[in-house]
């Protein structure tokens, strides 16, 4: 066979893996060969090339796409790079103003692609609040967005109802963040489920006249009335048939708890009648988050149905032991990561609840990465990691754990459809109003080269709750064409990242880049 | 049932000759000969001759069929009988004004019955003017599950108005929260099985109870999306603004709706969504476009009229919207509620007592652009939500639901009797908010085609075509008018003719006392 025209000479032709192309359902052996920042070959012959690497044995996917990462650091997109994700992006929470936060990292280079969501949350508490956003005078590197946020969440405005005209200027805002390249606009209704339903339903509307997906952490969490999981599940249902846009559920198996049958069967209805409503999981029954959350207060935990000694604060690494500690954290340091139980592991019918959330049809895996911790420090940019450096393991496992636990042990996806819901879903979720994502997700010629080459047998997460470590099972993760993990190691300098931006394309124009993409693969 | 024919008193259009200018064919029992007729369904609006037998219309011709008799109706207009979705008016008198007004099916849907059988038979015992027919009633259902509230299920000593039981009891303890799993599960039973017996759907006064849980709403549609059935709703909100809007309130069905399948109506947009009309009919618009089933109806008032025990007439609420006391008017008394405290004295001393609520100012046009804005929202349903009649004087009300005339010192929202000839001599003629064609539309075919899926009955009604139900309504054009206030109940003006199933209700403009040829209508059956 042909696949497409000759190739110009590779840089690199893997050969023998089993090619997993989800767009084109080609699951076989064949040769991949890389030429530039594309993929130039895809086949059973060995183009001419400037090195030949045998990966039979292995899979070779799209690179991962992570709709949901905070880890916007080179040391967290590095660890995620070696989880096999090629582009990470911070939708949920995103950035403001994205323009100068995107430039920046792209001035300052990321190991993996990224890109960010046009920040409610910011835009609220520098609006209601007063909260400095980052400024062109700051220095290198400027804070991390999802950062800023946990640090003022307590402000006396943010989780109150805006006025009319205040909700104005916070659309304005966001419009501007959308203008400058936002992916959407990202909304931490969970954060501030006392702002008003009015205020989330004009967001939809301006998302929707923008052509921008809305990605949401709900704004409920909780297994009672009022104020139900469902309760949060159908507000997001409602403003996408209410307006029209596309509305992105975020880690729909930490919000849904109890509810996630209702959930999962009133999001099943509202995609059946054609309405834009997505979802995404991380297969973990912890969630983490700063510990000053809303939903975290001492007379709200019995909704989740959890304790403080549910909670772990990262910074000690204790066990909250009693509400007045809870109270004291909460006080004095509102932003502190800690990891919450919401479900217990070892309980069947909690367990059955987290993998039904993973398992809705369409669902795409997002892991919710976190910014690393040490002690009170943010490790940035160093390799290898501090020994104190922890996060969440979802930080740098979420996607190793996919292969590992719920297609190998468990058998809840075969390999094709995990690696669907890594790569070719979440760039559906997003092509329509990102160009640069018809290029991704695809192991097709004129594709990006965004790879990730994996042993199905060995693919494992290793980071737990008390080691913050690397997956392993990752032979070879290319970014644009650009090793960042080879041989199981990671290329530290390497920076051929780029930003992802929402209506324009990285390189190039987006119709050419279309046209460039043979649909070649599943012709064998 | 037998077609009556008209009284001894018949009026000047009664010819007793025979047309024939059509050969071979049996000769129907009537001609309405000659009216412009208006068929929302084909588009008809155009003089025509409407040939009835039976019960049925058996012809619309250009030129006069044979029959035995014949009405010349030059000059009027002829349409499909009014279908009333909303109307708690379920009395012979009640039906009596409504008939005067137009209408030939009037269904009490937002509120429903409970047990649905007993309601049935309760009318088909007494007989009716018009057609009849009841949702199942969420708040009995749950004021008897939650609080052990008496049903007026037609036993001795039972009580037999099911809104006057509702209003009675809406200050029950925990009718107002949210019910545990278990007790869901046996008022959902209880709706299903009023479903069975003939309920259209199920009456949800989500609004009266804004604390009961969001989950149970969900599961009604769930199940009600099952049923094939749809749900009628008056909204959990009314404040124009966070938290606890009405636009909370309207995105919650809309949710529903999208998150069930289910068909969900709202009812009365007028009053419940005025202050958020237009983000409400944003929402609503964008997911019919999707295919969402909601639908809406409206009444052409700036006053509304309930119990005056509502939750959303708690002074606190009150507060909320911005409302005084003062913009309620307490109908025993007719006054004007002059503060909190008595306000409080009435909700807790007569909570069902009928009051009514300027919700929004008549002076006003900036109000008035948004009673308009409801009544005109594209596919919005005329629906009066017709009340009871009650005594000014303090009489039994029983006293009233067999009463003709209708004596001076009785009362009702206006709406009772003039909605339907407002929203066509006002809204359409006067004001020319909709044309003549869209306005009868509103009122007819359009409510029949929001029931017609859960209701096969509703596929012959609403339509001027043979083989269609011979519910029939012909008017003025020149003089059609409500005449009710709050002050006197008056009937509407200009109705010259109404038959139910063939039969005169309302002839030369005149109530027919006699005429009971009301049949119900249910789900799932022919009536």
């Amino acid at each position: 066979m042909s696949a497409g025209p000759p190739p110009g000479r590779c840089s690199v032709v893997f050969v023998g893996a089993r090619v997993i192309d989800p767009e084109s359902g080609l699951d076989g052996i064949r040769n991949v060969g890389v030429a530039g920042d594309r993929i130039g070959y895809v086949g059973t012959d060995v183009p001419a090339a400037d090195v030949v690497l045998d990966v039979s044995g292995s899979v070779l996917a799209p690179g991962f796409i992570d709709l949901h990462s905070h880890a916007q650091s080179p040391t967290g997109l590095l660890l995620q790079a070696m989880d096999g994700v090629t582009t990470a992006l911070d939708l949920e929470s995103g950035a403001l103003p994205v323009g100068l936060v995107c430039s920046r990292a792209e001035a300052e280079g990321r190991p993996i692609n990224f890109g960010y969501s046009a920040s409610w949350a910011l835009a609220r508490m520098s609006l209601l609040d007063g909260v400095r956003l980052p400024e062109p005078g700051d220095p290198d590197p400027l804070p991390n967005c999802t950062e800023i946020f946990e640090r003022h969440q307590r402000g006396l405005r943010w989780n109150t109802l805006a006025s009319p005209r205040e909700v104005d200027g916070i659309l304005e805002l966001l419009a501007e963040g959308v203008e400058a390249g936002g992916i959407g606009i990202g909304v931490l209704l969970g954060y501030s489920p006392q702002s008003g339903r009015e205020e989330y339903f004009r967001v939809a509307q301006l998302a929707e006249s923008l052509g921008v997906p809305v990605f949401t952490h709900s704004r409920q969490m909780s297994n009672v009335e009022p104020g139900s999981s469902l309760d949060g599940a159908l507000e997001i249902i409602a403003a996408a048939a209410g307006t029209g846009a596309a509305m992105h559920v975020c880690h729909i198996n930490s919000t849904s708890l109890r509810q996630i049958d209702a959930v999962a069967e009133a999001v099943a209805a509202a995609q059946a009648q054609g309405n834009r409503v997505t979802t995404e999981g991380y297969p973990y029954a912890r969630s983490s988050t700063g510990i000053g959350s809303a939903f975290l207060a001492p007379d709200a935990l019995h909704r989740m149905g959890i304790t403080p000694e549910s909670i772990r604060y990262l910074a000690t690494g204790e066990r909250v032991s009693s509400v007045r500690r809870l109270t004291e954290l909460r006080e004095h340091d509102p932003g502190g990561l800690c990891v919450i139980d919401y479900l217990d592991p070892d309980d069947p019918a909690d367990l059955a609840i987290l993998l039904k959330a993973l398992a809705l049809p369409d669902s795409a895996i997002a892991s919710d990465a976190m910014p690393l911790v040490a002690g009170h420090h943010r490790p940035h940019d160093v390799w290898p990691l501090p020994d104190d450096a922890f996060a969440h393991p979802r930080s740098m496992g979420c996607f190793a754990r996919t292969f590992a636990w719920l297609v190998r042990e468990l058998g809840v996806f075969s390999i094709a459809e995990a690696v669907r819901r890594c790569t070719y879903l979440p760039a559906t979720i997003l092509q329509e109003a990102v160009p640069a994502m018809r290029t991704k997700g695809r192991v097709q010629v004129g594709a990006d080269a965004d790879i990730t080459i994996f042993d199905p047998a060995t693919v494992a997460d290793r980071a737990s709750f008390e080691r913050s470590v690397p997956s392993s099972g990752f032979g070879h993760v290319l970014v644009n064409g650009v090793f960042v993990v080879r041989d199981g190691r990671p290329e530290t300098g390497a920076r051929p990242g780029r930003a992802i931006r929402a209506g324009r394309r990285v390189a190039g124009p987006a119709a050419a880049a279309q046209a460039a993409l043979a649909p070649t693969a599943a012709a064998q | 049932m037998a077609h009556r024919a008209p009284t001894a008193s018949a009026g000047r259009r009664v010819g007793e000759t025979v047309t024939s200018t059509e050969t071979g064919g049996e000769p129907c029992d009537l001609v309405l000969a000659g009216a412009r007729v208006i068929d929302p369904e084909s588009g008809l609006d155009d003089v025509r001759h409407v040939g009835i037998t039976g019960s049925s219309i058996v012809s619309v011709t250009r030129q006069p069929p044979a029959a035995r008799r014949s009405i010349d109706l030059t000059g009027l207009v002829l349409a499909p009988g009014f279908i009333d979705l909303h109307s708690h008016a379920q009395t012979v008198t009640g039906h009596r004004l409504q008939a005067l007004d137009g209408v030939t099916t009037a269904l009490d849907l937002e509120g429903g019955a409970m047990p649905v059988g007993a309601a049935l038979a309760a009318a088909g015992e007494r007989g009716r003017p018009l057609n009849y027919g009841f949702s199942a009633s969420w708040a009995l259902a749950r004021l008897h599950e939650l609080d052990g509230v008496e049903l007026p299920d037609g036993r001795e000593g039972r009580p037999a108005s099911p809104l006057g039981v509702f209003q009675r009891h809406q200050h029950s303890p925990r009718w107002q929260r949210p019910a545990p799993a278990l007790d869901v599960d046996r008022i959902l039973a209880r709706l299903t099985q009023a479903i069975e017996e003939g309920a259209i759907g199920v009456g949800v006064l989500v609004g009266y109870s804004p604390d009961s849980g969001r989950i149970e709403f969900f599961r009604l549609a769930q199940l009600a999306a099952e049923l094939g059935m749809p749900v009628f709703t008056h909204g959990r909100f009314v404040a124009a603004e966070d938290p606890r809007s009405a636009l909370e309130g309207a995105l919650e069905i809309v949710g529903v709706a999208t998150g069930t399948g289910a068909a969900i109506h709202m009812c009365h947009i007028n009053s419940t969504y005025s202050r958020v009309i237009e983000p409400m009919t944003s929402a609503v618009a964008a997911a019919r476009a999707r295919g969402v089933r909601i639908t809406t109806e409206a009444y052409p008032y700036t006053a509304s009229s309930t119990g005056i025990g509502a939750a959303f007439l708690d002074p606190a609420q009150l507060r909320h919207r911005g409302m005084a006391t003062t913009a309620i008017r307490y109908l025993a008394t007719g006054e004007r509620v002059a503060d909190e405290a008595r306000l409080m004295e009435l909700r807790r001393s007569d909570p069902g007592g009928l009051c009514v609520i300027d919700y929004l100012d008549p002076q006003n046009p900036a109000d008035l652009a948004l009673l308009h804005r409801a009544v005109t929202f594209e596919d919005t349903a005329v629906a009066s939500d017709s009340m009871p009649l009650l005594s000014r004087a303090g009489g039994d009300p029983a006293s009233l639901e067999d009463v003709w005339p209708v004596p001076a010192d009785a009362f009702a929202h206006p709406r009772s009797a003039g909605c339907f000839s407002r929203a066509i001599g006002h809204i359409a003629l006067e004001l020319g908010l909709l044309s003549l064609a869209e306005v009868v539309r509103r009122c007819t075919l359009l409510p029949a085609q929001i029931l017609e899926e859960a209701v096969p009955a509703m596929r012959r009604k609403g339509r001027i075509s043979p083989g269609a139900d011979a519910d029939i309504t012909v008017f003025d054009p020149a003089r059609i008018r409500d005449r009710a206030t709050f002050e006197e109940l008056a009937a509407s003006v200009g109705i010259e003719h109404v038959l139910v199933g063939g039969e005169f209700v309302v002839h030369d403009g005149q109530i027919q006392l006699d005429a009971l040829p009301g049949r119900p209508v249910t789900a799932g059956g022919a009536s």
